[in-house]
């Protein structure tokens, strides 16, 4: 960089403009996990009867739940760098403002390369299915009779 | 702000490489409302071509795909464009300085409020069909299964 930029008012008013709003969605993010992991033991303890009908076995039921929690442990850590992206955003005042506006990037830099993954895995994961869902049936349709 | 105080260098790295993943979440969301439209224009068109099906609700096609479309635009399509822009004031960064540091943490403001409002009107829509569900019985109370 040939000149210097400074730390403007304007910044500071953009991020403390976007500290309430990542916060509520941090907050709403960690609820929605809480109950995403309620939902999911309820699930295995087989305290959850939306499964209970005939012919639907108790097991897949349990793998379900399990499914749920794994799923809220991942949706934690956006959630987390949220927070912490909201929490920086509030320290970025006083003697510390470039070592808070430092962290708050960080953090948005961290929810968002989180996402991009999370992306990725799953759309590897949809192709995984489809082509797996594709073998399974090809290999039922030639050697079932 | 009293005294000058400069944007680091690490401030501005942490800012350029969030770059690439808000183009490609961004391009993703673009991809997103391509397929919704696309799902949404064959729900409209399954309900017009389709032979009226006694199980369902005359209006079970056309409900479902304006909700689709609706949904390609504030869920994907909207948040695209934020974060596309949001992502252009990022990279102009090094020829412009100042004003694309102050344009990139304005845009990226205006993403989160927006998903904030989006979340406000999400939570909204889930309390008033919890109540329709089970205060109205909308679902039980035959209207599905006539």
């Amino acid at each position: 960089m040939d000149k210097p930029i400074a730390f403007t008012d304007s910044m500071l008013a953009s991020l403390n403009a976007t500290r309430p709003w990542v916060k509520f969605i941090a907050i709403v993010w960690f609820v929605g996990v809480a109950f995403m992991v309620v939902f999911g033991l309820a699930m295995i303890t087989g305290m959850y009867t939306g499964f209970s009908m005939p012919g639907f076995p108790a097991l897949l039921g349990r793998v379900f739940g399990a499914l749920y929690i794994v799923m809220a442990l991942v949706y934690v850590a956006p959630a987390l760098y949220l927070y912490r992206y909201a929490q920086a955003i509030a320290g970025v005042q006083g003697s510390a403002v470039m070592v808070s506006f430092e962290d708050a990037l960080k953090q948005q830099k961290s929810f968002w390369k989180f996402y991009g993954i999370f992306i990725i895995v799953v759309i590897v994961l949809c192709v995984l299915i489809i082509v797996g869902s594709m073998i399974v049936g090809v290999y039922i349709a030639t050697h079932h009779h | 702000m009293n005294e000058q105080i400069s944007v680091s260098e690490k401030a501005l790295g942490y800012l350029k490489s969030t770059q690439p993943w808000v183009t490609f979440i961004a391009v993703m969301g673009f991809i997103g409302a391509a397929f919704m439209v696309l799902m949404s224009l064959f729900m409209l068109a399954g309900g017009a071509l389709m032979p009226a099906n006694p199980k369902l609700p005359a209006m079970f096609f056309p409900v479902f795909g304006g909700f689709y479309l609706l949904l390609s635009i504030f869920f994907c399509l909207i948040p695209g464009i934020l974060l596309m822009r949001c992502s252009s004031a990022i990279s102009s960064i090094p020829g412009t300085g100042q004003a694309a540091v102050e344009s990139a943490l304005s845009r990226q403001k205006s993403f989160w409020k927006y998903a904030g409002i989006f979340t406000i009107v999400i939570l909204v829509f889930d309390v008033l069909i919890f109540i329709g569900k089970y205060g109205f019985g909308l679902f039980q109370g035959g209207y599905f299964h006539p």
